[in-house]
């Protein structure tokens, strides 16, 4: 419905298309604000303009969302392999969670693995009602309505019966924030000062098909408690590392957002909000194997040997080890040295026999000749092996069906915003 | 226990007619309370007398002479102790006991004068150019001399890099911990903190304290052992007892380089990030040196690919032995056979070429096959591939001496 209604403001623009999602910027909830932005962004190149100039005169969180929205329109010129987020409208009374959940899948392809939701037991229907929502808001509503928690491992969405959490969250297009934690700490290194601290476990899920390749430690823009004090870190102030072993980790999918304590007394933050700027493919290049025989599933030392060139690029299936659950390629190239391709980003698919997708694990590296990039894989749903009594020998290897490598040779940066209000501290 | 009293100082005194001087007082004041009716008195004369060391052996000695069965007991205990010390004395490096003087002297030129007397390098690059210092040391071991030499400055602070002691510019502050003869404990920062999942009531608590362990240069514990003994916050809650038994911080495979350590010990009972004080952290820090080793050595001379070997304590069967995309590996089988006090690590597993030059392991435990035998897999990165090796040579240590030291620090403040 939305994106008729923004095709429906187009043909006004552009004298009355940004004046009435512009105004819905200054509302105080939050879906309404972002899907002004999104509706903005899809008004196209023509809008930079006017966004542009009632940016220069908005004010504070305004002036963000106006920009975000000319940011996202540059963008979306660039990430053109990736599918604008569709919006989704549900009501039902009569289905179960993996009816709904399947719906879901079939109107969004959203990539999501019921498998695991699968049981004897016979499902109770639950009621779902949800408008103009994105694949991911659906999907969050069904699994909350369901009581199915959600998991994300290694950019795969991972579903298991019960334990749905109840936690802040914040959708906006392919994206998906909600705070985990947070942990009030103290430290006394009786040389200075005591310091406090405040961290918020923030993750990041998202719809496979806009999947980051790269990752940038989250910024907060805004961080208000109750009392009205700014939790924003001076920046002055960078954290000190003078602790060995106080190695920071990459930034990922999960982040800690460092933060003032809140006032004494607090019980709320009222404002949280910032970005997250992920890097996505904008060009790859991308082979595949095992598509040869469509009746069988190619024996693994079919596969291992097997060449493809594209790009200026030679993908080799080195070693094929179903029974470790890895396969290590070797990627040269003409133009590129090995230590330089093996930076680059990898993404990798692999489909066991009867369609079964799985997850990877892609880990690159350089040899002399070569980058040398180890795919590891595991099926997404839990299966029950049957073992006997006194019967100790490993299960049998999966059979590898298709593999596709892809080697991302361009990125282009995208701010994903997030926003939350009055999460509560107590 | 009276009775046992009179016939112990009767046995000093008539043992020893001519004892006289402080020491001796001293050594008559805990043999007395060794035998006292409070727990804490007698523990903290049995520390006392094995802090005396070889002073106190003789006079320990005379007063097992109709000592009763408890003391008896007690003062064997003590022996042994002193008598452990006595022979780890003779493994260990000479102690560095720094004499020196200085009177409104650049700081820079003392270190450099301590430097001189200690084998544990010591980087003093970063002393203020015109810190001066007042001091004087007579045969003060290296740990409390360079403390006193820091809060004499004022102006700078002692810390443990790895190898080396590096001296840092900064306001001296006197860190809680403890300084023995041989080692330094001190605590160097606590950690306090409140987990909470958003939507949920559980608040999880987790207490950590990190502390720098220092033994000096050429004293290097074959193994160490530190845990949480006692936390009691500021309202008096005993958050850790001295019974919790809290899985203890273990460091093993210490590079022979270094000179001290830092160890974590964490905990799940704190009292949070709102405490202003901790009134009472004992900590309980165990060194474990070799005194004894059992040792064996398989012939590997001529190009053997494999053998075994034996001592009274162990058997030992190599398999394996070859080179495996340039490095040198092996598959090493043990079956225990008598008491043995440590495990296969780097330096225990060396390997020996024709010219006497050795060559350290790195060690990986498998899985155990069967209840007697524990298989390892052995690599020697470091082995050219020219070399002539003629023995592997397996050294496991059969007896060892723990030195614990008690670290009990009050009314902390965590402002």
């Amino acid at each position: 419905m939305i994106r008729g209604w923004a095709v429906l403001t187009l043909l006004l623009f552009p004298q009355d298309a940004v004046e009435p999602l512009a105004r819905d910027l200054e509302s105080s909830e939050i879906p309404k604000i972002y899907h002004a932005v999104a509706n903005l962004s899809a008004l196209g190149e023509k809008a930079i303009p006017q966004l542009e100039a009632r940016a220069k005169d908005a004010k504070g969180r305004v002036r963000d969302y106006l920009q975000l929205a000319a940011d996202e329109i540059r963008a979306a010129g660039l990430l053109t392999g990736i599918p604008a987020p569709k919006r989704i409208t549900m009501k039902s009374a009569d289905r179960n969670v993996i009816e709904l959940l399947g719906e879901l899948r079939t109107k969004t392809g959203l990539a999501i693995a019921l498998e695991n939701l699968l049981g004897e037991e016979k499902m109770p229907e639950i009621p779902v009602d949800f408008r103009d929502a994105t694949a991911l808001e659906a999907f969050d509503a069904i699994c909350k309505a369901g009581n199915v928690s959600i998991l994300m491992d290694n950019g795969q969405i991972m579903l298991y019966q019960g334990d749905y959490q109840e936690l802040p969250r914040f959708f906006y297009d392919h994206y998906f924030f909600r705070l985990g934690s947070f942990v009030v700490a103290k430290t006394a290194d009786f040389r200075r000062p005591a310091v406090q601290s405040f961290r918020i476990q923030m993750e990041m899920l998202w719809n496979p098909v806009a999947a980051p390749c790269r990752f940038t430690a989250p910024v907060v823009v805004e961080a208000l408690d109750d009392k009205g004090k700014s939790l924003l870190m001076p920046p002055e102030a960078p954290r000190k590392k003078d602790d060995p072993d106080d190695v920071e980790d990459e930034p990922g999918a999960v982040s800690m957002l460092q933060l003032l304590p809140p006032s004494s007394g607090s019980e709320k933050i009222s404002v949280l909000r910032g970005f997250s700027t992920v890097a996505l493919p904008r060009t790859r290049v991308s082979v595949s194997f095992g598509e040869e025989k469509k009746s069988e599933p190619p024996a693994s030392s079919a596969l291992e040997g097997l060449v493809r060139k594209s790009d200026g690029f030679t993908i080799k299936v080195g070693k094929v080890e179903p029974a470790l659950y890895r396969v290590i390629f070797d990627v040269s190239s003409a133009q590129m040295k090995p230590d330089d391709i093996s930076k680059l980003p990898f993404q990798a698919s692999i489909v066991l026999k009867g369609g079964e997708t799985t997850r990877c694990f892609i880990s690159p590296s350089a040899n002399k000749d070569a980058a040398e990039v180890t795919v590891a894989f595991q099926p997404l749903h839990l299966q029950e092996a049957l073992v006997q009594a006194g019967d100790d020998r490993p299960p049998p290897p999966p059979v590898i069906e298709k593999i596709e490598l892809s080697i991302v040779t361009a990125v282009q940066q995208r701010r994903i915003p997030f926003e939350f209000r009055d999460v509560k501290l107590k | 226990m009276r009775a046992s009293v009179i016939v112990l100082m009767l046995g000093l005194f008539s043992g020893a007619p001519g004892l006289r001087g402080q020491e001796d007082l001293r050594i008559q004041e805990l043999l007395r309370k060794l035998d006292d009716d409070s727990i804490e008195a007698r523990a903290s004369a049995a520390a006392g007398l094995i802090e005396l060391g070889r002073a106190a052996l003789s006079a320990l000695k005379r007063a097992l002479v109709g000592a009763g069965f408890e003391l008896k007991d007690r003062l064997g205990d003590v022996i042994r102790k002193i008598q452990d010390r006595e022979r780890l004395a003779t493994l260990l490096p000479p102690l560095s006991r720094i004499t020196l003087k200085a009177a409104d002297r650049p700081l820079r030129e003392v270190f450099e004068k301590l430097s001189k007397q200690t084998a544990t390098a010591i980087d003093y690059s970063n002393v203020p150019d015109d810190a001066k210092v007042t001091v004087s040391l007579d045969r003060v071991p290296l740990w409390k001399a360079l403390d006193q030499i820091c809060r004499a400055s004022g102006k700078v602070m002692a810390e443990i890099r790895g190898d080396h002691v590096e001296i840092l510019p900064e306001t001296f502050v006197r860190l809680p911990g403890k300084t023995t003869d041989l080692f330094s404990v001190t605590l160097q920062r606590i950690e306090l903190s409140t987990e909470v999942t958003f939507g949920s009531q559980e608040r999880y608590d987790q207490f950590t304290a990190r502390l720098q362990v220092a033994w000096g240069k050429g004293a290097r514990p074959y193994y160490l052992v530190a845990r949480l003994a006692e936390l009691v916050d500021e309202d008096g809650n005993q958050l850790i007892a001295p019974n919790d038994e809290l899985e203890p911080a273990v460091r093993s495979f210490i590079g022979p380089e270094l000179i001290g350590m830092d160890v974590t010990l964490p905990s799940s009972r704190g009292p949070g990030p709102q405490a202003t004080k901790i009134s009472k952290l004992h900590v309980e820090v165990e060194f474990e040196f070799p005194l004894k080793y059992a040792e064996a050595k398989i012939d590997l001379s001529g190009g053997k690919t494999g053998g075994s070997a034996e001592c009274p304590e162990f058997l030992v069967r190599l398999h394996k032995f070859e080179r495996q995309d340039g490095n040198l590996t092996a598959l090493l089988v043990m079956t225990p056979k008598g008491p043995l006090e440590g495990e296969l690590q780097s330096d225990t597993v060396v390997l020996r070429d024709k010219n006497g030059k050795e060559y350290p392991s790195v060690v990986s435990e498998g899985s155990q096959a069967n209840e007697n035998e524990t298989p390892f897999q052995l690599a020697f990165p470091t082995v050219p591939a020219d070399i002539e090796i003629v023995e592997l040579q397996i050294r496991l240590p059969t007896e060892v001496h723990r030195e614990r030291i008690d670290v009990e620090m009050k009314d902390l403040s965590l402002k």
